[in-house]
């Protein structure tokens, strides 16, 4: 019994140690590949079709206490070829569509998401939109965008299936004005509230 | 004069069982200091963020970086509420002083405004994050989740790790 | 005597082990008494670690996290020290240190092992001091089945008159 006891801890050594080299071999390879294939300069174009901004006043917009809450969306067309990035040790890629601009101060700064998409398969990864949605409506820490100028980025994050989690973006840059809040119809927010809570 | 042998031979045989336990215990507070994580390793729970990360699968914690980014997959508490949760960052506003954080499991429809506090509208990096997942590695977390969720095999697995100390004494 | 200890006879480790165990009595007999100096050094800096791992325990219990961070490093540390000290005692200071002991002439003995773990001999190395400080070294191979039986008991006696002989060959 005490020599089988002994057998099954350095079998299990042994198995840890060797899961550990195969691990790691398999990340620095995954690696490799998005080196040779440039995969953190990749190509993009991005343009903004249009961008619209409204007042909402329900939490899921985020206003507090039911005051006004200026939100926005825009409509954009994207094109950018990701097929390198899946690579043997890559189980998804997520990306998304940032846009950056300034706060109140120089030192401050803010960034969100308007759309992100999880892609699976290799076959997905050529990425081509027009005129397509917001996923998102947007809004920020303060009352109103105040007419800031933003810049749209695509971003990526590779999951992989063992190993470190690994970021980039593509070269691509879009830009935009936060337009004045446009009036909207009290019936077509309404429409846009329920859509949201059928989700 | 009193004979001490039997006394020192047991003294050193709890000390080996001890080892086992402390050294484990004091590794884990190692790693928790460095990555200055209280957790810095953890089971995954939920299937909020699949198909990226499913429940058992482990992460790896860093809670060193001053600033998030959007996209960063984090790990936060919530007050009052036991289980922390590992969701995406989608929005950041950071000034010198302090970072806010929206954030949304990639597989849920809406963001987590409604998994939030009581008026909470953002998370706080300094104060609300166990972390940043910096690292992966599938499945082998599953063996928590059944020690906390199937009795049977907690008790199994704890008969079967006294039986081997008591037949292992090296 | 009637003094047994049963040990798996299939593996040398065990053998090493019930030998070791059994050492000190069996001198006890030729009037070496042992000394406990490296065992007792050996436990209390094992006992002092898990201390320090008790004491980080209490911290997480009782703090939180960003509260009893700094203790935390601090134990943490002075575990770790520890361990390290342990490790540089039994390397550089017991080594392959089985007994030390002495008798009422002034006479003290000391017994490293050496084992190779396919070979069924424990070669023991004694080194004698006699009171004037003259140094003798004795090299010797203890066979496992002069002093177990088939069944694993180890028998004192024998063990006792391996070291008479053993002890008696010296100055030859």
């Amino acid at each position: 019994m005490f020599s089988i006891y002994q057998r099954g801890q350095s079998v299990l050594n042994f198995a840890v140690t060797l899961v550990g080299f195969i691990s790691a071999f398999i990340f620095i390879t995954s690696l490799i590949q998005l080196q040779l294939t440039d995969s953190f300069h990749k190509d993009s174009s991005i343009s903004t079709i249009s961008t619209a901004s409204s007042v909402k006043f329900s939490k899921r917009f985020g206003s507090v206490g039911g005051k006004a809450k200026e939100n926005n969306k825009i409509v954009f067309d994207l094109q950018s070829d990701l097929t390198d990035l899946f690579n043997w040790n890559t189980k998804q890629v997520f990306v998304y569509l940032t846009a950056e601009y300034p706060g109140k101060t120089p030192e401050s700064s803010n960034k969100v998401v308007y759309w992100d998409k999880i892609i699976t398969s290799k076959e997905d990864a050529n990425l081509t939109l027009t005129n397509e949605r917001a996923k998102y409506s947007v809004w920020d820490v303060e009352e109103s965008f105040k007419n800031r100028d933003a810049t749209l980025k695509l971003e990526w994050n590779i999951q992989p299936y063992v190993g470190l989690l690994t970021y980039g973006e593509t070269e691509g840059i879009g830009s935009f004005t936060f337009p004045d809040v446009t009036e909207e119809k009290p019936k077509s927010q309404k429409k846009k509230a329920n859509r949201r809570k059928n989700n | 004069m009193l004979d001490l042998t039997n006394v020192r031979v047991q003294a050193h045989q709890a000390l080996q069982l001890i080892y086992v336990v402390t050294s484990a215990y004091m590794f884990w507070k190692f790693l928790s200091l460095v990555s200055n994580s209280s957790s810095p390793i953890v089971v995954v729970l939920s299937g909020s963020m699949e198909p990226a990360f499913q429940r058992g699968d482990i992460l790896f914690l860093w809670n060193r970086d001053t600033l998030n980014k959007v996209g960063d997959v984090v790990v936060y508490e919530i007050k009052d509420k036991v289980i922390p949760i590992v969701h995406r960052v989608v929005r950041e506003h950071h000034s010198l002083s302090k970072q806010l954080l929206l954030t949304k499991g990639d597989n849920n429809p809406v963001d987590d405004l409604g998994l939030y506090a009581y008026n909470q509208m953002y998370l706080n990096s300094q104060n609300d994050l166990l972390g940043t997942v910096k690292g992966y590695f599938p499945l082998v977390g599953y063996v928590t989740i059944l020690i906390t969720e199937n009795v049977y095999f907690k008790y199994a697995l704890l008969g079967f790790m006294g039986i081997t100390t008591l037949l292992g004494n090296e | 005597m009637t003094d047994f200890s049963t040990s798996n006879i299939h593996s040398i480790s065990d053998l090493r082990q019930g030998t070791d165990l059994k050492i000190g009595p069996s001198l006890i007999g030729l009037g070496y008494k042992e000394s406990h100096l490296l065992t007792d050094t050996r436990l209390a800096l094992g006992y002092l670690s898990a201390a320090f791992a008790a004491g980080t325990f209490y911290i997480e219990k009782n703090f939180s996290f960003k509260d009893g961070f700094n203790y935390t490093a601090i134990l943490v540390g002075l575990y770790f020290l520890v361990i390290g000290v342990i490790m540089l005692h039994s390397k550089f200071v017991e080594k392959d240190i089985i007994y030390r002991g002495s008798n009422k002439e002034g006479e003290s003995l000391e017994i490293r092992g050496l084992f190779n773990k396919n070979e069924p001999i424990y070669q023991l190395t004694i080194k004698v001091t006699k009171k004037d400080g003259k140094v003798e070294e004795i090299k010797k191979g203890l066979k496992y089945t002069e002093i177990f039986d088939k069944f694993g008991n180890l028998h004192l006696k024998e063990l006792q008159n391996w070291f008479k002989e053993t002890l008696a060959s010296k100055g030859k």
